[in-house]
């Protein structure tokens, strides 16, 4: 119980880390007012519990598919809001007002789908009265390698941050957000709304997904053994988009360099 | 493009197979399904808990409600061995798919 219980907070709740730690390049920690800090807490904590509360339910609606459907959905809204929010470090320039909310929202929906499902489990485990020593000990091993690994993923992000090597860090956003959102692919061919095909490749001779580091690298960049055609079609589509939104604000940036360059010019 | 990625075939033609959650146990443990065919699992949680049914090698993850029925679709799947287990209690909830290429069941 107690490697479950590990293994199952490594798996729900590191990506709401390394997303924190992401954030934090966009987002300066001691730029964040402390109402703000508690209007992401306190949300957070609300939509935690309730998504626990209506899951069931949830599960119930559209003919059962309901929380595959309500999952892509906010996946996809996740998607869209940290890529806005990401995309301010291809300008270098501080992160405007809008992007920033759009990218505290994004945060909150992410942790509340995480979560909610490491608190389904937690329930389970201790309706069963099974024994809380372990649970306990399970949550403090977990918490604690979550966090090593945050240190030093933040500690590497802050680095290339200080070089000035955004690039580096627009594309680990890339990755986690790809990653991210390839998820939904399983989810709807789950429930029979995307066609499923056979796997593409099969990598569980080198990493196995019920790995570790099977689960690290899913976290960091929606790493799967097997991928099918679909899933590597989302990812690749994913991987354009930021790859566009890149050439788009560098030539913008380009273009605000020349101006102003000239304007500089015609003053002297 | 479309075709590549909406599932287009009657749902009314897939096969249904069941499995039931007891006692963090899945019954039957072995569970025989046609190959190349999308087969319909229809698990029943009897439990008074929660259980997530994962599968590594089918690509299925998800939460079996105690007291209720969930659904999951598999397949088109080649003959051979496909694990699953119950994620919140793996050393009881196990059990495998059997991808036969004569009809099964």
């Amino acid at each position: 119980m107690l490697i479950n219980t590990v293994i199952l907070f490594i798996k729900d709740l590191l990506p709401i880390f390394v997303l924190l730690c992401l954030i934090s390049t966009c987002i300066a920690p001691n730029r964040v007012t402390n109402k703000k800090r508690l209007y992401v807490c306190l949300s957070s904590v609300v939509g935690i519990f309730a998504t626990f509360y209506y899951l069931p339910m949830m599960g119930e609606l559209f003919d059962g598919m309901g929380i595959e459907i309500i999952k892509t959905l906010e996946l996809g809204v996740v998607y869209f809001f940290l890529l806005i929010g990401c995309s301010s470090l291809l300008s270098q320039n501080t992160i405007a007002a809008h992007q920033s909310n759009l990218t505290i929202v994004g945060l909150i929906i992410f942790t509340v789908i995480n979560a909610s499902e490491f608190i389904t489990f937690l329930d389970s485990y201790l309706t069963s009265r099974q024994s809380i020593k372990d649970v306990v000990a399970g949550l403090s091993i977990g918490l604690g390698i979550c966090l090593s690994f945050s240190a030093l993923l933040y500690l590497s992000l802050h680095w290339f941050i200080k070089k000035e090597f955004f690039i580096f860090v627009y594309i680990a956003w890339a990755l986690f957000l790809s990653g991210q959102i390839s998820q939904v692919v399983n989810l709807l061919q789950q429930v029979d709304i995307l066609k499923s095909s056979g796997a593409l490749w099969d990598s569980t001779k080198f990493v196995k997904d019920s790995s570790e580091y099977g689960h690290l690298l899913k976290t960091l960049f929606g790493y799967e053994a097997s991928p099918s055609l679909q899933f590597i079609l989302l990812y690749t589509a994913s991987l354009l988009l930021f790859i566009v939104i890149f050439f788009i604000k560098s030539s913008k940036k380009h273009h605000c360099d020349n101006d102003s360059f000239l304007e500089n010019q015609n003053v002297v | 493009m479309f075709w590549l990625f909406v599932s287009h075939s009657s749902k009314a033609q897939t096969k249904e197979f069941y499995l039931t959650l007891e006692n963090h146990v899945f019954t039957p443990s072995e569970l025989k399904v046609p190959a190349d065919k999308k087969v319909k699992l229809i698990i029943f949680n009897k439990d008074m808990v929660a259980e997530e049914f994962d599968s590594f090698d089918l690509n299925r993850e998800k939460v079996l409600f105690p007291k209720r029925k969930s659904t999951i679709f598999i397949g088109p799947l080649k003959p051979g061995n496909y694990e699953y287990f119950g994620e919140y209690h793996p050393n009881s909830a196990r059990g495998v798919i059997v991808v036969e290429v004569k009809d099964a069941n």
